[in-house]
């Protein structure tokens, strides 16, 4: 299959790139200009891949016009997870990139006359619904509440796939709950979500003899709250099935993320486990006392949302269409994770 | 190509991306919204100004010129110094010729449509470039301005009103925030008050597409409301608040693509010679445009409603007497009789369903019940072919009064083929409900179950043991597939051992986490089990030794006739034992005649044809007694996020209450005990 990978130097795009390539897929990659250099760098061990350039804050993709003719005509299938990740990004910022940036892709699958699938990578966070349980078909109104502009410009522009996709082509939201490092080798590349809490009690060991005396930990976080953490071999393993074996419905949509829920506090305490503190979480279910508390700890404050989520993400379309993935359970993956956390710091 | 960007102030889940063609011109235009947030609005403006040709705004307006008043918003300059001398239309210009030329051209067919009539305005400054033609006429005019923007419920009368109002508050609504998502509640209480008043009191009312998304509308009953455009969300919102007729000044127009007096206004600038745009520019396009004015009444909108269908029919001879009118049978010996007639009667429309609204869409839909005045005797008595054909009959009928899908009650679907032959002859898909029937028996085996409290959880999963019997069979196949992904325990339980291996191996690989076991005997297991599901077709012989079975024990009884003999009911109250749920359907329902069940609450089967038609599929969902455990646990997805939920849960004698539930739960620990 000729594919079109828009988004594919990120820290999933790179990875679900090497998959595809070694399950031997045509890839063509859609680069900024800018990037190309180190993008070739990146992937200068895999042979045949066809570097595009172009960027989707244009409204016309491609910036090189003599390719144009060439990828119309082949591409049958394009993915497109190209987005700004950050949870303290501008409201202007993550709609230029994340809401105008989706609304070109769109424009411009219109013109490729051999599509057949477009698969859009979402995320969770679309629906920032506290309690009861999320649907695959689900999407909350754009004018909700939301914890961060990031998730806001991404409900944003999955209402625009839901609306625009072309209704001829075949068209998957993919929606990953919170992506971390590799299962086995605790591989990553920023320090986001989880990270932060680890950052955080690594900081606390300079204090480790009064943490000794404190022994507890008061987290705002709810004994019921969850966290779907997946590793990012996990979830490039669940893509690429999907992207290889696509459900032949005009719209399909997957909530990525564990089966198995995993509590927020006991993950936590695990982390701090295996980071060898001492402390132990006491829940704090004062709803107040959350954004004290983050500045307090030097979290940000957006993360209060990942803290109080309660809702289950519901998994019925996917558990139906691939029964056979496989399923992490943190317990065995976390290790690896905190051990690459500590590698990276030393 | 021309570039034009649309700036809308509104939700960005209406962006579009499109090139047309208008007057020899390619006309590239993009409409981005930014969910009213302004430096979103300033960033692309500034983003976009080198790139395209011109702005259009929508839902925002630059200029207020009243007659001694002009008034502009402190943004204004803001997004002007933003576009560095790039065109900004916001669409008056154009309204303010458009809107007046075509009410003159509605009026010229329905004179007396403004004689002597108050018109009042949701927000008179953003519809200002047209209120002087309502004055040439003489219409006395009052406007909901301070409410509108500033949330104090008073009206103001005429023009002179208006001008004295921004005269005064220039200087706040200069300053007035726009960021906030304002949403005024006109139904609101507190609005009810003698200086609201004559703003409500007004006969037609006059709203812009744009405030129409985010007001909440006042009782519109009988009143007649003037709209510049109306899609399909807004028109059932007008309708819902009672409006009795819509004048739509500018429908859509198969020869134009639909676009704002903005964006018309841009494409004008950019497609005109001169520079800036001109009256004469607008004078001249609109020589070239047909307008048709169109009026909508409610007649005609309800007309175009999804509606269902449903077919009931008596479950006793003793309900005959209930149908209106044959009351007088109620004692007489001449029931008997009554029941053979009634049976030879075709169906009839028995009444209406109506206020059924999504929790999730919002969507409304009403349905008709259609009574077969047939007691079950007599529908399993009667020829089949004769009752295929009184059903086809109602079907046609449905179809004739607009319904899209017709549900089989109670047992119409249980006579011959399950509907598959019903379905071959109606003009509109049939659906026997069954998915939802056993959704909600098993919602109401859990309800059982969780209120017993007997059984301890893990998240949602149960740590006990439950059996199903009749385990091979349709139903029971999904309640085994169902459960077994919630127990941690599973017995299945069916006569033919070969049958028993093929299952456990599929709910091995189905449920990994579940301990499955298999046998004939269900007596051997039956004192460790927690719940247990009936589904035989044993035809009322005993399945079960109830003596042995477990106190405390939720019974959920599919079978018919019943598995549980009342007198082995009678012999354990420490068991409780279910023979069905049933549901509530969301949003204010009101059926206009009894069907046997109280308030809102309605057979399951019911709300599975409402449930289809609330989410659109139209299609003979459940037919057959074959069912598929995909499309059981699509319904339950589909109820939950319409907001349908368990009402009751049924014993073999009527609705079981939350005490009785007490009461078995007391003997079953007091037996425990002992």
């Amino acid at each position: 299959m000729n594919i079109l990978i828009i988004g594919g130097t990120g820290f999933i795009g790179q990875r679900l790139v090497r998959k595809l390539h070694a399950s031997g897929e045509n890839i063509f990659l859609l680069v900024r200009p800018s990037s190309l250099a180190k993008a070739k760098n990146l992937f200068s061990n895999l042979a045949g891949i066809n570097y595009l350039r172009g960027d989707i804050d244009q409204t016309d993709l491609l910036s090189d016009v003599g390719q144009t003719e060439k990828v119309t005509h082949q591409i049958e299938c394009v993915i497109h997870l190209a987005a700004t990740y950050r949870l303290d990004i501008s409201p202007s910022e993550a709609y230029l990139k994340n809401v105008i940036g989706t609304q070109n892709v769109l424009k411009f699958l219109s013109r490729l006359s051999k599509l057949q699938y477009f698969h859009y990578f979402s995320t969770y966070a679309v629906n920032q619904v506290l309690e009861g349980s999320v649907l695959e078909d689900q999407l909350i109104s754009g004018n909700s509440h939301f914890y961060d502009e990031y998730a806001r410009s991404k409900n944003h522009a999955e209402h625009l796939v839901r609306k625009l996709a072309p209704k001829e082509i075949k068209t998957v939201i993919h929606r990953p709950g919170i992506i971390i490092g590799d299962s086995s080798t605790g591989e990553r590349d920023k320090n986001d979500g989880p990270y932060y809490f680890f950052d955080f009690i690594e900081k606390t060991k300079k204090i480790i003899h009064l943490m000794k005396r404190i022994k507890i930990l008061p987290l705002p976080v709810q004994k019921e709250s969850l966290m779907p953490v997946l590793p990012v071999d996990i979830l490039i393993n669940w893509c690429s099935q999907i992207i290889l074996e696509p459900p032949q419905r005009p719209l399909s949509c997957y909530h990525l993320v564990p089966h198995n829920k995993i509590h927020t506090k006991e993950f936590l305490q695990l982390s701090i486990d295996l980071l060898n503190s001492p402390l132990k979480i006491i829940c704090v279910p004062f709803e107040r006392a959350f954004p004290a508390v983050f500045k307090l700890l030097n979290l940000p404050s957006q993360l209060v949302f990942y803290m109080k989520q309660t809702a289950t993400l519901d998994r019925t379309q996917l558990n139906r269409d691939y029964p056979n993935l496989i399923e992490p359970h943190f317990k065995n993956f976390l290790p690896n994770i905190i051990d690459a956390f500590l590698r990276n710091k030393t | 190509m021309k570039e034009i960007i649309k700036i809308n102030f509104g939700s960005s889940s209406e962006n579009f991306d499109e090139v047309i063609e208008m007057n020899g011109h390619q006309i590239h235009i993009r409409s981005l919204g930014v969910n009213y947030n302004v430096d979103i609005a300033l960033d692309l403006i500034r983003r976009y100004s080198d790139e395209c040709d011109a702005f259009a705004l929508s839902g925002f307006i630059l200029d207020i010129k009243l007659k001694n008043e002009t008034f502009s918003h402190q943004v204004v300059k803001r997004i002007k110094e933003a576009a560095q001398g790039k065109p900004v239309l916001d669409g008056n210009m154009l309204r303010k010729t458009a809107i007046p030329w075509a009410l003159r051209r509605y009026l010229e067919v329905d004179k007396h449509f403004l004689s002597n009539k108050t018109i009042a305005f949701y927000t008179g400054l953003v519809q200002w470039s047209y209120l002087s033609f309502f004055e040439d006429l003489q219409c006395p005019m009052v406007f909901g301005d301070l409410y509108f923007s500033m949330g104090i419920p008073a009206s103001i009368k005429g023009l002179e009103g208006l001008e004295t109002f921004l005269k005064i508050n220039s200087p706040f609504l200069t300053r007035l925030k726009i960021d906030k998502k304002v949403s005024r509640d006109f139904s609101a209480s507190y609005t009810q008050n003698k200086i609201m008043q004559p703003f409500f009191d007004a006969d037609i009312f006059f709203i812009t597409e744009s405030q129409l998304k985010f007001t909440q509308l006042n009782d519109l009953k009988g009143k007649t409301v003037i709209v510049d455009r109306l899609d399909k969300e807004n028109e059932d919102k007008l309708f819902n608040a009672g409006a009795d007729k819509i004048l739509n000044l500018f429908p859509p127009d198969t020869h134009q693509p639909r676009l704002s007096s903005s964006v018309i206004e841009a494409i004008l600038t950019v497609t005109s010679e001169s520079i800036g745009l001109t009256e004469e520019d607008i004078l001249h396009n609109l020589q070239k445009t047909q307008i048709r004015p169109q009026l909508i009444t409610t007649g005609q909108h309800h007309h175009q409603d999804d509606r269902f269908a449903f077919i009931i029919h008596p479950l006793a001879k003793s309900q005959i007497a209930q149908i209106p009118g044959l009351d007088f049978l109620k004692k007489s010996p001449l029931l008997d009789f009554a029941e053979t007639i009634a049976s030879k009667v075709p169906g009839y429309h028995y009444c209406k369903i109506s206020g059924i609204k999504s929790e999730f869409s919002g969507k409304e839909i009403s349905g008709d019940l259609y009574l077969l005045p047939s007691t079950p005797k007599m529908l399993l008595n009667r020829p089949t072919e004769k009752v295929y054909e009184s059903l086809t009959t109602i079907c046609e009928l449905a179809h004739k009064r607009g319904a899209k899908l017709i549900g089989l009650g109670a047992y119409t679907k249980i006579v011959g083929d399950a509907g598959v032959t019903v379905n071959k002859r109606s003009p509109i898909p049939v659906t026997t409900g069954n998915s939802l029937s056993s959704a909600a028996t098993l919602w109401a085996a859990s309800y059982g179950v969780d209120k017993m409290g007997l059984v301890s959880k893990n998240g949602t999963s149960y740590d006990g043991t439950c059996m199903v019997i009749g385990a091979t069979g349709s139903i029971g196949k999904i309640c085994a597939k169902i459960l077994a992904k919630q127990w941690k325990k599973i017995i299945v339980v069916a006569p033919r051992p070969y049958k028993i291996l093929e299952l456990v191996e599929v709910l091995k690989h189905f449920a990994p986490e579940s301990e499955v076991v298999g046998t004939t005997n269900p007596n051997k297991y039956s004192s460790q089990c927690d719940l247990i599901i009936t589904s035989t077709s044993a035809q009322g012989e005993r399945v079960l030794d109830i003596n042995l079975v477990k106190p405390g024990c939720v019974i959920c009884d599919v079978s018919r006739p019943f598995d549980i003999s009342l007198d082995d009911a009678a012999k354990r109250p420490d068991i409780l034992i279910i023979a069905s749920g049933e549901v509530d359907l969301p949003g204010d329902v009101k059926i206009e005649k009894t069907i046997g069940l109280e308030g809102e609450t309605v057979y399951a089967c019911l709300a599975e044809t409402a449930l289809l038609t609330l989410e659109g599929i139209f299609e003979s969902f459940s037919i057959s007694r074959e069912l598929a455990y995909e499309k059981v646990v699509q319904i339950d997805r589909l109820s939950r996020k319409h907001g349908i939920r368990l009402s009751n849960i049924m014993g073999h004698t009527g609705v079981i209450t939350d005490s009785e539930i007490a009461s078995c739960r007391k003997l079953a620990l007091k037996k425990v005990e002992s």
